[in-house]
């Protein structure tokens, strides 16, 4: 049944043109700076490390994925986990689901494991195809980390896909949320606009001054953390804080919708 | 015989309408049973409670001998279900479609399966074919099923709960939106399925369909079971009808009242109709002839399913 539901999420049409729009991030950002070349002003100029990727590929990678992260790859998530169970309550396949002997909790857990590796997925393929184009467009070497210091190009790589991992795992809760407002609805649209929409107003909040003592709770807080793998050493204290954050919204938004799912009537 | 399906007291409220109220079913193996009610009558409510898909509001369900919704998956091992209208992903196909929903629910099959005693082994492998050629769907298994017909779908509808072997098929409205040939063909299906010893629940609003197949039957109105027992039972609560035709209906009419003292009405047709009560036909024929009217037709009519249903609920049964 998990192969079933991971096989049926993947040949979706869906998936098929939501990576393609992922991977055209690198592909894009690559290809302009081939043609324009590297912003003059150096440091603080467009996304993180987008000065550097022209004089090292590997940086492509970071630099697609952290800008990703903003906005394309929640909104993305959003729509995988407002589908889960919305999706099959469309045109009444929920009803049929639920008439094979399958308990709710195992069809709610099986989907939610699926758009979690959906999420994971998203944010790697953003990271493989930015190593790919950045291998394939700029030379590449070993790496200088924010703090000056200098690791092997495989270091740079393997930190870079860590990255890629953080990316993914910073959506774990929007993935959480988006299962719970799925449970809610017939709608995947509603579930899953409802989802990025929560992700924007509080990463909105979240740049509120005023809200600073209450922003560490905010899901999108500590995202821009996982920058400190490119510190020499690395600074793990905000990585730690972003998966501590992401768990508290698993464990809470999972456990609302399994609490929903599992007793609500089913009537579509 | 033992019971496939039993409820007690089965009520389900929304707000404060009463969708179904305090229904007792009992649905022996082996029966064909018939579930009529009119539109918005309780059916569906009911078969949604049955399979857990809804929470009952006070009552006990029993499928197959496991309490519903405590023990729903280890029932639904057994029973196939086709609920309220077809409910397909477009861009499958049929065969793809099957496969799908054949997956669903394979680890507490198995399970299922180990814990029996072996004679009483049950299937794990899904027969898509066979399921796909019981349906007449063979020829446009690999077509998408966004290109099928209403009717088409239902079929597929069903052939997914022909999937595997089942001791019990739960059918809402499994006729909808099929033309007249596919309501023959389903009907044969029912037919030859319960033949071969599957017990079979299947609602309907329109009564002609049920007759000819059902050994059971329930009728529910405003969410209350009417009457629960068998076919004929249904039938047996209208007293046969004798229809009397002759070359002159007025004198026959008199005839009758005064010889006999029965009650003849006089149809639109122009025939003559009543309860014979304890009265023989032969001397009903007799006495015509006798007087020398002339005597065309002379017939005795079991009540039909509607005739029965109408004088139950007090209504006709759809507009159908």
């Amino acid at each position: 049944m998990f192969l079933e539901e991971l096989g049926y999420v993947i040949k979706r049409r869906r998936t098929l043109v939501s990576f393609a729009l992922l991977a055209a991030i690198p592909i894009f950002l690559g290809v302009v700076l081939d043609i324009v070349g590297s912003p003059g002003g150096g440091h603080g100029q467009g996304p993180a490390f987008f000065d550097k990727v022209t004089h090292n590929g590997v940086f492509l990678g970071f630099t697609a994925v952290l800008t990703a992260q903003l906005i394309i790859i929640p909104l993305i998530v959003s729509i995988a986990a407002g589908d889960t169970i919305a999706g099959e309550a469309t045109d009444g396949k929920l009803r049929y689901l639920l008439s094979a002997p399958v308990s709710r909790t195992r069809l709610l857990a099986m989907k939610s494991l699926v758009a979690l590796i959906y999420a994971t997925a998203a944010a790697l393929t953003v990271v493989l195809v930015g190593l790919i184009v950045g291998a394939a467009l700029f030379p590449v070497g070993p790496v200088v980390t924010l703090s000056g210091t200098q690791i092997s190009l495989l270091d740079g790589i393997w930190r870079l896909l860590l990255v890629g991992l953080l990316a993914g795992a910073s959506t774990f809760s929007i993935v959480a949320v988006g299962v719970f407002a799925s449970t809610l609805t017939d709608s995947t649209i509603g579930a899953a606009a409802v989802t990025f929409g929560t992700v924007i107003i509080l990463s909105i909040l979240d740049g509120i001054p005023q809200l600073a003592h209450i922003a560490p709770l905010f899901l999108t807080h500590y995202w821009q953390t996982s920058i400190d793998l490119m510190r020499s050493p690395v600074v793990w204290s905000g990585i730690l804080k972003n998966l501590l954050e992401q768990a508290g919204w698993m464990v809470v938004f999972f456990g609302a919708a399994w609490a929903r799912f599992t007793t609500k009537d089913i009537l579509s | 015989m033992a019971e496939l399906i039993t409820t007690a007291g089965l009520t389900k409220s929304y707000g404060e309408k009463l969708a179904v109220d305090s229904v007792d079913l009992s649905v022996p193996e082996g029966s064909v049973y018939g579930f009529l009610g009119p539109n918005g009558s309780g059916k569906t409510t009911t078969i949604r409670m049955l399979l857990g898909l809804i929470f009952p509001t006070a009552g006990e369900i029993e499928l197959l001998g496991h309490p519903v919704p405590k023990e729903t998956t280890r029932a639904l091992v057994d029973v196939g279900a086709v609920v309220e209208g077809p409910g397909l992903y477009p861009t499958l196909s049929a065969r793809r479609y099957l496969q799908r929903m054949s997956r669903y629910g394979r680890g507490e099959r198995r399970r299922a399966l180990s814990a029996r005693a072996q004679g009483d082994a049950i299937a794990v492998a899904p027969d898509i074919d066979a399921a796909l050629e019981m349906v007449g769907l063979s020829k446009v298994g690999n077509r998408k099923v966004k290109a099928y017909s209403l009717g088409m779908k239902q079929r597929l509808s069903l052939a997914n709960a022909l999937l595997y072997p089942r001791r019990l098929l739960i059918l809402d409205e499994p006729t909808n939106g099929m033309d007249p040939q596919g309501i023959v063909e389903m009907r044969e299906l029912i037919i030859k399925l319960a033949s071969q010893g599957t017990t079979v629940f299947v609602s309907s609003h329109i009564l002609s369909e049920i007759e000819q197949l059902c050994t059971h039957v329930g009728v529910i109105q405003h969410g209350r079971l009417l009457f629960q027992g068998e076919m004929g039972e249904l039938r047996g609560q209208l007293p046969a009808r004798l229809s009397v035709g002759t070359t002159d209906q007025s004198a026959a009419g008199q005839l009758l009242r005064a010889r006999f003292g029965l009650q003849p009405r006089t149809e639109e047709s122009g025939l003559l109709t009543m309860d014979r009560g304890a009265v023989a036909i032969e001397d009903i024929a007799s006495a015509l002839v006798g007087a020398g009217i002339g005597l065309y037709r002379l017939a005795e009519d079991r009540p039909t399913l509607e005739e029965a249903f109408v004088a139950l609920t007090g209504e006709a049964s759809d507009v159908s």
